[in-house]
């Protein structure tokens, strides 16, 4: 029995090792943009198709390929707005990410390129939150409504 | 296995919802008070399980438990894989508030075909167990792959389910183990 029990500790502990889910990261780089995505345990999403629509054109294709070994997409957009990727590995993941490019993304080479002031950084003020501290978060908010609920039935007396 | 906002056809995601909110109410109201400590712990390692995924055939996997769900609670794990599923869309981003209706579908879907086995075969308990939970998964990715098909995605179905064989066999041994376990230390945790 307690061989049973240590196998069941050790893979409980083996949870914090891994994470899922699909990490998008979209980066502008005039006239294009990069595509790179990966599963949260850090594995790429090599092959995954991808799909562009342009802003205004719901739903309406406007370019699709896979991703490359290293889990990376490029295109090239024609228009400002917002620009919808989809990423779909096949397998049950997809993810859906949006750009939003302005005027200043499609302006000419840099030579011809009126001197625009760098624009200001405004950090994201959204605190890191390491996985366990997740884990125990979860785990705290359904047990304390286990209890809370339990409470509430055993004193309404319903069986 | 958890699916994103925005993924599969509204209509299909609101008809889900609707649908999940329905049997949530009927077998919410129907839960005896002496289960609910149980079902907490259940909801808590299902929340938890997710996080522990697979590199399998170039994707990445995770484990559900929805047999072994459906094998402790019944009916009553489709609320359990609710609360679960809301606070991994909500801690955890995997799905979303407007898909939380349609993953509780598929995998509730998993956990009562998960019980019906259970109950309905007539082969030794550990068999049982080891067809519950690779059923549970299974038809949970069954159902996902459908909802694709149905979204306009195409093909992938099978591929799909040829992908989630491997980890329904992985999920079909821990629940037998599991069951196991739970027979030797506290058989009157399967009274019903």
């Amino acid at each position: 029995m307690k061989k049973t029990v240590l196998f069941y500790v050790l893979m409980g502990m083996t949870v914090l090792a891994f994470a899922h889910g699909v990490n998008v990261d979209v980066s502008q780089q005039s006239p294009f943009i990069v595509v790179r995505a990966a599963y949260s345990g850090g594995i790429v999403l090599s092959g995954a198709l991808v799909r562009i629509e342009r802003p205004g054109e719901d739903k309406k294709e406007f370019q699709s390929g896979r991703m490359d070994i290293s889990g990376c997409f490029v295109f090239k957009p024609d228009k400002p707005g917002e620009w919808v990727i989809v990423i779909d590995d096949e397998k049950g993941h997809r993810k859906k990410a949006m750009v939003s490019l302005d005027e200043v993304f499609f302006s000419p080479s840099p030579k011809e390129q009126p001197v625009v002031p760098e624009p200001e950084i405004i950090e994201k003020k959204v605190p890191f939150v390491p996985l366990y501290m997740k884990v125990l978060l979860g785990l705290a908010f359904i047990l304390g409504i286990t209890g809370l609920f339990y409470g509430v039935k055993a004193r309404s007396g319903k069986k | 296995m958890h699916i994103a906002d925005g993924i599969i056809a509204t209509e299909i995601a609101i008809a889900a919802d609707v649908f999940s909110a329905g049997v949530l109410f009927i077998f919410g109201k129907k839960i005896p008070t002496d289960d609910v400590p149980k079902m907490g712990l259940m909801a808590a390692a299902l929340f938890v399980i997710s996080l522990v995924h697979f590199p399998i055939a170039g994707t990445s996997m995770h484990l559900g438990l929805f047999g072994l769900a459906g094998i402790l609670l019944g009916w009553g794990a489709f609320p359990v894989i609710f609360i679960a599923l809301l606070f991994q869309s909500l801690i955890f981003q995997h799905g979303g508030l407007m898909s939380l209706g349609l993953n509780a579908v598929n995998m509730g879907a998993g956990a009562v075909a998960g019980y019906l086995i259970w109950k309905m075969c007539g082969f030794p308990e550990k068999v049982r167990a080891f067809l519950a939970g690779f059923f549970g998964i299974l038809i949970a990715a069954f159902l996902m792959a459908l909802e694709f098909q149905l979204s306009g995605y195409g093909k992938g179905i099978f591929y799909i389910l040829y992908a989630y064989v491997l980890v329904a066999g992985i999920e079909g041994v821990l629940t037998a183990s599991v069951i196991g376990f739970f027979r030797r230390v506290d058989p009157a945790i399967f009274k019903k």
